[in-house]
């Protein structure tokens, strides 16, 4: 472990090199080493689908130990789809491989003259010609270098959509993990690098066995007293299409309503019922909450892993789809095709929408699963209305008058599942996100879980953080959220493990790196790091032309109040919390870091104007 | 369903595995390893799991009565103690002859060390990390 592997594949040459100290003491890894190599690496002038971008991978220090939920891998890149910072998370089992072989993250420049994988077998790494696998699925891909090199290696692949350069093609990690967001595919595909096989054989050892071991029970044990984990261990995340319906946020028909009449069809107890076939973990998880599942017969046969919540949401209730059935098919192809199912599912429901309004000739029905499962399809491969859709929703929307309030996008990048507008620190967090419309950034699950007026005192000093409808009291739970969020990703600890359960705190994670590492992390340390991680993003983005201006919601969720339920007439308070949230970040009151606060970080300010 | 009898020490309490409530964490392989080489390595657990589809197989050594690798053994390698088989990694030329006499695949060759389960001397890392007890200890 420890290494770096850089990889030319224009020249057909790698080199390794020892991890600089710097970016492991400020950055930490994983999220924390992508951004910071973006923010060297890359200028303003980088076409993202140019041999000149950078596709970088990191594992973090804590991946193939014991420490709970810790097999996660970050993708950066400069995103095709939004311009900006391209950023893809993922779990299964392929970061801890990659640490066995020696290997601490890939940078990856160039582009090779034709199609190739990447081959690493611990110190051997070599550039395979990849004709056989161009054209293929991620599942046979994967088949085929196992076929190859054997049941042992770990894979990461692009689908059809990235070899089509879709920008919102994705990198899956065994056929079911994905890293799905920013069009991290794409930009791997315009490299004409179809996939990466790793085996490694080699040790990671830890600092202190006794105390870490120690330390992993303890967390283990936190973990299953924590209310949230019986939820999500039985039924993973589709516990939150239930929690969707009840607080009337079920995104359906592209957001404009938030109750989904078909809703029982698509509930995750009746998906226990039906389809489900296993609970399933990634590595070193005992949260468990994939889902394993089969559709035995009919048309939509198949056989796969999930789908997660968001994916229920996007191909389901927001395309209006209530067969779970279809939804588990659209699934299944999206993961083989290689595309992001957020943003595939919400550019059909904006063509259908416009559709529905008359913006366009053609006619468009919600809750069409045929034209659903065909649109996967024809974006993977451009085909036909494939080349449209395949371009998001920013851009469609630049052709289509009179559609802008209903493109579901922050900064280009489609809107997750959940609607905002039943949860204020969730729209902060989404308007705000260094990657555009993103949920995972801050991820402010405390305000769903119905927490106490004094927990919310006890914890962020306000019980107002605790209601999901109130802007009030929500810009410093965002901030803690964020700051330790990007800590969770730069560790690659899951934020499921650490804040959907809130069992896993910055001083366990603090403790985990101390006795894994050997050298002391403080808890304040620690969050410094995240703040840092937030603030390198942000100027990386500034640097690329993004505008405080950007930090927007579309007007849907600012302006048109939800028809019923419980959210019936919400509508969303951004300037309200916007200028709090600058100034809480210490940044400038458009939203720029200020040298002062760059220089307590240690970032050099350059690039930006 | 049944869980099926992995382990049975003579004196001790056996081993379970529950393939229906694996879910492929690893967990055991990582505390095998630490627990035995003082650091992380699926590839020097003595235990493995193995996912097919979404079902879970797991190798491991199975602590039969008539032991098989023990009798397969040319060299008197191999040794049982209170249910417990001992590797003299100085007698052992690592020919293979035990693991092709092992029913369960149970035994593997890693590093030049032959790597056969001992069940900790009685208190299992792999069954003190799995949370969901598809490893669990059961009185005879």
């Amino acid at each position: 472990m420890d290494k770096l592997l850089w990889v030319d594949l224009g020249r057909g040459s790698t080199r390794k090199t020892r991890i600089p100290e710097e970016w492991k003491s400020l950055y930490l890894g994983g999220r924390g080493f992508t951004s910071k190599v973006l923010y060297d690496l890359v200028d303003a002038g980088t076409d993202p689908l140019s041999p000149e971008n950078v596709l970088t991978i990191a594992a973090g220090p804590l991946d193939g130990t014991l420490s709970p939920s810790s097999g996660r891998f970050t993708v950066g890149c400069r995103s095709p789809l939004t311009g900006l910072l391209g950023d893809a998370n993922s779990g299964g089992h392929f970061a801890p491989e990659l640490r066995y072989a020696g290997y601490d993250g890939i940078i990856i420049r160039g582009r090779a003259r034709g199609p190739v994988y990447l081959f690493i077998d611990d110190d051997h790494v070599e550039m395979r010609e990849a004709s056989h696998l161009w054209g293929h699925g991620v599942f046979d891909t994967i088949s085929l270098l196992e076929h190859e090199h054997g049941k042992d290696i770990k894979v990461i692949a692009i689908g059809q959509a990235g070899e089509h350069l879709v920008p919102y093609g994705n990198i899956m990690a065994a056929g079911h993990s994905a890293a799905g967001r920013t069009g991290v595919g794409a930009v791997m595909g315009s490299k004409n690098l179809k996939a990466i096989a790793v085996r490694g054989t080699g040790d990671i050892p830890v600092a202190y066995d006794e105390k870490f071991l120690a330390k992993v029970r303890e967390c283990h044990r936190k973990l299953m007293a924590d209310p949230t984990y019986q939820d999500f261990s039985e039924y993973g995340t589709l516990i939150l299409v239930d929690i969707a319906q009840a607080s009337g946020g079920l995104s359906t028909k592209n957001g404009q309503l938030g109750l989904f009449d078909d809703y029982e069809k698509i509930s995750s107890h009746v998906y226990q019922g039906t389809y489900k076939l296993a609970s399933k973990a990634c590595f070193s998880c005992i949260l468990h909450c994939k889902n394993y599942a089969r559709v035995a017969e009919g048309p939509y046969e198949c056989e796969n892993m999930g789908p997660e919540y968001e994916t229920m949401v996007t191909l389901g209730s927001r395309v209006g789809v209530g067969s779970l059935a279809a939804i588990l098919k659209a699934n299944q192809l999206a993961n083989d095709y290689g595309l992001d199912t957020i943003s595939a599912g919400t550019s059909i429901a904006f063509l259908m929408e416009c559709s529905q309004r008359g913006l366009i000739d053609e006619k468009y029905e919600w809750g069409d699963a045929e034209f659903v499962l065909d649109c996967l399809h024809k974006i993977a491969h451009r085909d036909g209305i494939g080349e449209f859709l395949a371009r998001g929703v920013r851009a469609m929307s630049a052709e289509i008058p009179g559609s802008e309030g209903f493109a579901l996008h922050v900064k280009g990048l489609e809107l997750p599942a959940f609607d905002v507008r039943t949860g204020k620190g969730f729209a902060l967090g989404e308007a705000v996100a260094s990657r555009g419309g993103d949920h995972l950034r801050a991820l402010p699950n405390f305000e769903l879980l119905s927490k106490t007026r004094e927990e919310g005192i006890r914890w962020f000093g306000t019980p107002d953080c605790v209601n999901p409808y109130t802007e009030s009291g929500k810009v410093g739970m965002v901030i803690w959220h964020e700051n330790y969020g990007a800590v969770c990703d730069s560790a690659e600890i899951c934020k499921y493990c650490t804040f959907a359960t809130y069992a896993v705190m910055p001083q366990d994670v603090a403790d985990l790196l101390a006795f894994a590492v050997g050298r002391p992390y403080s808890q304040a340390d620690l969050l410094a790091t995240g703040e840092r991680i937030v603030n390198i993003e942000r100027m990386f983005n500034l640097r690329c032309g993004m505008t405080p201006r950007d930090d927007s919601l579309p007007r849907r969720f600012l302006q048109e109040g939800l028809p019923e339920g419980p959210a019936r007439g919400v509508t969303v308070d951004l300037a309200r919390m916007l200028p709090e949230y600058y100034a809480g970040r210490g940044w400038t009151k458009d939203g720029v870091p200020t040298r002062g606060k760059l220089e307590a970080l240690g970032i050099e300010a350059k690039g930006v104007a | 369903m049944e869980a099926d009898v992995l382990t049975a020490g003579k004196d001790k309490d056996i081993r379970v595995f529950s393939p229906e409530k694996c879910t492929g964490c690893r967990n055991c392989e990582l505390a095998c390893s630490i627990a035995h080489f003082g650091a992380f390595n699926p590839r020097r657990a003595r235990i493995q799991v193995l996912r097919e589809g979404c079902r879970e197989e797991i190798r491991v050594c199975n602590h039969c009565e008539d032991h098989p690798c023990i009798v397969a053994c040319k060299r008197g390698a191999l040794t049982c103690d209170d249910g417990e088989i001992f590797v003299d990694e100085a007698a052992c030329n690592l020919c293979g002859d035990c693991i092709a006499a092992c029913p369960s695949g149970g035994i593997r060759i890693f590093d030049e060390t032959l790597l056969i389960c001992d069940l900790c001397h009685g208190d299992p890392m792999c069954v003190k990390f799995c949370t969901t007890g598809a490893l669990a200890l059961k009185a005879r």
